[in-house]
């Protein structure tokens, strides 16, 4: 089963364990990750077809997003920390997975993809991984630093939040074929739908000392039961973020859902990853639908 | 006071010595660190009654810093197609505003904003016209430089890389990057762009005006109409002062002498879309960084210093003269009677308590915008030291 925890923006997990046997071993892992709609793998060059409630058609133009706090699982609930290799899409305990094979919203020069999370877990020879958890974002004591003085994976222009005052944590922007419209605005119209997830309502004035916090952290922790990383992935589902809304229409705020908590299109996308949108903060009745294993 | 996001922080009391040692401070090897401050000595060349900004304890206002990011600010070479300099949305005649309803960025989108003018915007306590969360200059520089939706100077990941090689290009910038980041061995770098940019926008200090010459005591610097204007800004019939008062002539102000700040942001009923009190949609105000239903609407009000340069006026150029900004105060808000955004704005159940409408006479009105045009500092829009270097 797939279960969603919220954590707040700088205490992490404080209630999961970490196993103190002796004989623990260092152990790398690649945890291989891949993002699909309705079982068409999703890059630059792919036609993405029956997405949403309109079954619309579309191109991919980005497809983004951090996970940071990434833990290996054994079947006794004991959770081992993966120490990330540090690498251009991973460092500061930090994960860009990126799945877009070119640039400047799929125009540009082709360029590497970075489909998979490695790095190494002291685990006790006698336990077995059976589970994985990841917290979906930039955590909060590094979203808020200088971009232009980050580190990779924390130094993309185009993954930074600026009116925000911080990261996107997962960008996905789709340019629906027959572009997007309004039904109450005959003047509007958008060549793309886009889904911006990144902490909102933030305050602080670091020029005064300050630190920055948000009031809607809009980071999940993602948990997947069952996943053996040697045999399986992790699947982002893209149909399941966006199967409630038109790609072809937007009602209101910015095309797609920029984290408004007021935007008509963002409530059934937050629910989908198992968040309250009003609060930021994962719902305890909803299970996220987004991540899954196989 | 509605709409203020803080109800306040401390100051420690040595911000406030420091500013008493600073106003007698002009030799720049001199280095005094207090707790929040910052300085080399910057030469803010402020008259005497006016207190010092803040300044970033780790950014610290130096005139190298200064005089490169004049450098820049004027310099198209810093976009991403090499088409457009800060200077083209901020023109030094105008205020720094630029006269355009909207300006258009780099690649030709349209903004949803008027462009502001600069003049003491490390002032502020908050920076853009809505944003509570951008407080530091060399936040709200990232956003020009880099936004995306809608492009402004148009940098992204790609095209870094071949701007700043036209900057490393010209030969006038090794020297001001060097002398401007001198503890750096490779000081041409993005950061120290923003950076400096940062640093020349928060010394455009501008207290020049006819009406700073009446406060400081010269009763013929405004004339009897100003005078008459001035009565009324600062009188409980117009109510202006509520949010357009202090030195800045703006309630969004942030200096080392305060105890306490607030981040105020007003509705001022230009909207009621529909009866709900809703703007439109890409224009919200605080209530797109926020998502408080109760900050729809609300923007920081501008300083009204140069404001007869900087028409039109509004978050989003909407009226075009002082006059009519005036006929819209008076109504106490805009009705729109057709239309998508169609709505009595007097009626916008977020507007601010101060903005409900009065009457003026024909004379009173001219008195009123003498009173305005007073607020204008010839020198600052003249001044050699925010001009293009270039020329």
């Amino acid at each position: 089963m797939n279960k969603t925890a919220m954590i707040g923006a700088c205490c992490v997990l404080a209630a999961c364990s970490t196993s103190n046997t002796t004989d623990q071993r260092s152990e790398s892992f690649s945890i291989q990750f891949a993002a699909e709609a309705n079982n068409v793998a999703m890059s630059c060059a792919t036609v993405l077809t029956g997405l949403g409630s309109a079954n619309s058609n579309a191109t991919l133009r980005d497809l983004r997003f951090y996970v940071h706090d990434v833990q290996l699982i054994d079947g006794q609930d004991n959770s081992y920390p993966l120490t990330l290799e540090s690498n251009d899409w991973q460092g500061q305990g930090v994960a860009l997975l990126d799945f877009v094979e070119r640039g400047e919203n799929c125009a540009g020069d082709t360029k590497q993809t970075h489909t998979a999370i490695t790095g190494t877990a002291n685990i006790p020879a006698s336990a077995s991984v059976q589970g994985l958890a990841f917290t979906l974002g930039v955590p909060g004591a590094l979203n808020h630093a200088d971009r232009l003085a980050a580190a990779a994976p924390l130094d993309r222009a185009s993954l930074h939040w600026n009116w925000q005052n911080g990261y996107k944590h997962m960008r996905i922007d789709v340019a629906p074929d027959g572009g997007v419209s309004r039904p109450s605005d005959a003047g509007f119209s958008s060549t793309a739908w886009n889904f911006h997830l990144g902490s909102t309502d933030c305050a602080g004035n670091p020029q005064l000392g300050e630190s920055v916090s948000c009031g809607r952290p809009n980071r999940v922790r993602v948990e997947l039961d069952g996943f053996d990383p040697t045999l399986q992935v992790v699947v982002l589902d893209y149909e399941a973020l966006v199967a409630a809304r038109d790609l072809g229409q937007d009602e209101a705020g910015a095309p797609g859902c920029m984290s408004g908590a007021s935007d008509p299109e963002c409530a059934s996308l937050f629910n989908a990853l198992g968040m309250d949108v009003d609060t930021g903060e994962a719902d305890p009745l909803v299970n996220q639908t987004v991540f899954r294993v196989r | 006071m509605d709409g203020a996001r803080f109800s306040g922080w401390l100051l420690p009391p040595a911000l406030f010595v420091c500013l008493m040692m600073l106003t007698a401070c002009g030799d720049s090897s001199v280095e005094v660190q207090q707790p929040l401050v910052s300085t080399n000595g910057f030469d803010w060349q402020l008259p005497e009654r006016y207190p010092l900004p803040v300044e970033p304890l780790n950014k610290p206002m130096t005139e190298a810093r200064f005089q490169l990011g004049r450098h820049l600010f004027y310099d198209r070479r810093l976009s991403g197609n090499g088409q457009q300099a800060c200077s083209d949305c901020h023109i030094q005649s105008r205020g720094f505003a630029d006269g355009q309803v909207t300006p258009r960025g780099s690649t030709g989108h349209t903004l949803a904003r008027n462009s502001q003018g600069l003049q003491n915007v490390a002032y502020h306590a908050s920076l853009t016209w809505a944003n509570p969360s951008i407080t530091t200059l060399e936040q709200q520089v990232n956003i020009p430089l880099f936004s995306d939706d809608p492009v402004e100077q148009g940098l992204n990941d790609a095209n870094l890389p071949a701007v700043m090689t036209a900057i490393e290009n010209e030969a006038r910038y090794a020297d001001l990057f060097a002398v401007a980041f001198p503890e750096q061995g490779d000081p041409i770098r993005i950061a120290n762009v923003r950076d400096a940019l940062a640093a020349f926008v928060r010394g455009m200090v501008s207290f020049d005006s006819d009406f700073d010459r009446f406060e400081q005591g010269d009763v013929t610097a405004l004339s009897a109409d100003a005078r008459r204007g001035m009565q009324l800004f600062f009188g409980e019939q117009l109510e202006c002062f509520h949010c357009h008062g202090g030195y800045l002539l703006s309630d969004s102000v942030l200096d080392r002498s305060m105890q306490f700040v607030e981040q105020p942001f007003h509705n001022t009923g230009l909207f009621n879309i529909q009866g709900t009190g809703d703007y439109p949609s890409d224009n919200t105000g605080t209530f797109s960084i926020t998502g408080d239903p109760a900050d729809m609407g609300k923007f920081r009000s501008p300083s009204l210093r140069n404001v007869a340069l900087t028409a039109p006026y509004m978050h989003d150029g909407s009226i075009a003269t002082l006059s009519q900004v005036i006929d819209f105060y008076a109504q106490g808000g805009r009705v729109i009677a057709d239309g998508p955004l169609a709505g009595d704005g007097r009626l916008n159940p977020f507007k601010s308590s101060f903005v409900s409408g009065f009457t003026l006479t024909a004379a009173q009105k001219q008195d009123l915008i003498a009173f305005l045009e007073s607020l204008t500092d010839h020198s600052f829009i003249t001044n050699p030291r925010f001009s293009n270097p270039w020329e």
